[in-house]
């Protein structure tokens, strides 16, 4: 009788997904598939809004990588506006790229330490309920504390150009230029402004 | 600049020394005693650890995420909750009864409604963003019929060559519905939390009041959204 394997769902990914693995009679594996389950069906909704609504309804594809769907919508409406995506401003071109940078930073550091290191510090045979953040935060308190602050880092960057995290504007016309102020950049320069919270400097460890 | 003696029109920048949200009185409870910080024990007379289940139905994970954002504070929540079933720990059934449940994102496939439904494990049930409140931004393909919204996205996307692309079809496959339902539609719900996402200070004081009973109160800076 054939059988299936079914993962379902794959836990600890920054998403969803469904993994069945098909077996014939004798039990040797047939067939294995990956399935993404959700369609909501972004691309078809979105026609008929403003223009200028792209990149806000975009961004909630992910909550993890808002940031890459803003800027891939903001560089797809440039062209209605008569402005060519390589061709920007270079302090406009550079927010973007601060932004985008913020977000593979904190990103890639969830991904690592909420998600991954699970794996990496228990081995992928340790039991199931400690195979997560929580055991990891008990267990290494100091490992946890700097891949939380790697990624509050990230977030703070994106924070601090868009406005608010993780929904808001940054980087189309008026809404890139009012919120990263030079009070704030100052935030992330330890010299100069010593005593305010300096991220990098903790995320090293050297404070 | 005082147009109206009653306040009731407003000139942006320069009616108010500060917006809406960011004046001293927004920043600060109104009830004094409620102020408490996410990592705080809290404290009742018999305190015990309790278990949260979380699931992210159709959701992007932004409420998640937001529930992460309250960063350093994780490190002191890990000892007043443990989490079962959720997307962060490897656990993918219910082991033992939960006490709380916080779902996020709306159904849009027979799958999501089965998983809903096994949220009875849960004592009490607490849905999270708009998402799963009311459909949220999937909730924008109801007026569109979803063959169309299929077709756009498998047969006409830029990429695709015409003729190559089929709609993706097959046994394992949970069957999309015809529109997306808020949570609400298909479970009792026991109470929502909104925003999109909602604020981490938000999400945690209604976990802490409902899980032991501790007073909370919501700054208007955690609540707005615009």
């Amino acid at each position: 009788m054939k059988k299936k394997i079914i993962i379902d769902p794959v836990t600890r990914v920054e998403g969803h997904g469904r993994v069945t693995i098909h077996l014939d009679e004798y039990g040797k594996v047939e067939d294995s598939f990956f399935h993404i389950v959700e369609f909501r069906g972004f691309e078809r909704f979105i026609q008929g809004h403003p223009y200028w609504e792209a990149p806000v309804l975009v961004q909630r594809l992910c909550g993890i990588c808002p940031v890459s769907h803003h800027l891939a919508a903001a560089k797809a409406i440039d062209q209605l506006v008569g402005i060519d995506p390589e061709d920007l401003a270079p302090a406009a071109s550079k927010l973007r790229r601060l932004m985008h940078y913020g977000q593979i930073f904190q990103s890639h550091a969830l991904h690592f330490f909420y998600l991954a290191s699970p794996d990496l510090l228990f081995g992928m045979d340790a039991p199931v309920e400690k195979r997560n953040v929580i055991a990891v935060a008990i267990e290494n308190k100091e490992l946890a504390k700097k891949g939380i602050l790697m990624r509050k880092f990230g977030q703070e960057i994106i924070r601090a150009i868009a406005g608010k995290n993780p929904w808001r504007g940054g980087c189309t016309g008026r809404d890139a230029q009012k919120h990263l102020t030079q009070k704030k950049e100052n935030t992330f320069y330890p010299e100069r402004h010593p005593q305010h919270k300096n991220y990098d400097r903790v995320v090293i460890g050297d404070h | 600049m005082k147009l109206c003696p009653t306040g009731a029109i407003i000139v942006r920048g320069k009616s108010l020394s500060k917006p809406f949200g960011e004046r001293a009185f927004d920043l600060e409870s109104s009830q004094k005693h409620f102020h408490h910080n996410i990592a705080e024990k809290p404290k009742v007379a018999n305190f015990e650890k309790k278990t949260i289940a979380t699931v992210s139905l159709a959701g992007c994970f932004g409420c998640h995420m937001s529930m992460l954002d309250i960063d350093t504070d994780l490190l002191d929540i890990v000892e007043l909750v443990a989490f079962n079933k959720s997307p962060l720990t490897d656990i993918k059934t219910f082991t033992q009864r939960c006490h709380l449940g916080l779902v996020e994102g709306g159904c849009c496939n027979d799958e999501n409604i089965e998983t809903l439904k096994n949220s009875e494990m849960c004592d009490i049930l607490v849905v999270m963003g708009e998402c799963a409140v009311w459909g949220g931004l999937p909730a924008m393909r109801n007026t569109i019929p979803l063959g169309e919204c299929l077709e756009e996205a498998y047969l006409n996307s830029v990429t695709s060559e015409q003729g190559e692309n089929t709609v993706p079809y097959h046994e394992d496959l949970p069957k999309i519905l015809d529109r997306v339902y808020g949570c609400s539609e298909i479970v009792k719900v026991d109470y929502t939390i909104p925003g999109c996402p909602p604020s981490p200070n938000h999400i945690w004081k209604v976990v802490k009041n409902l899980l032991w009973g501790e007073d909370f109160s919501l700054l208007y800076s955690e609540f707005k959204y615009d």
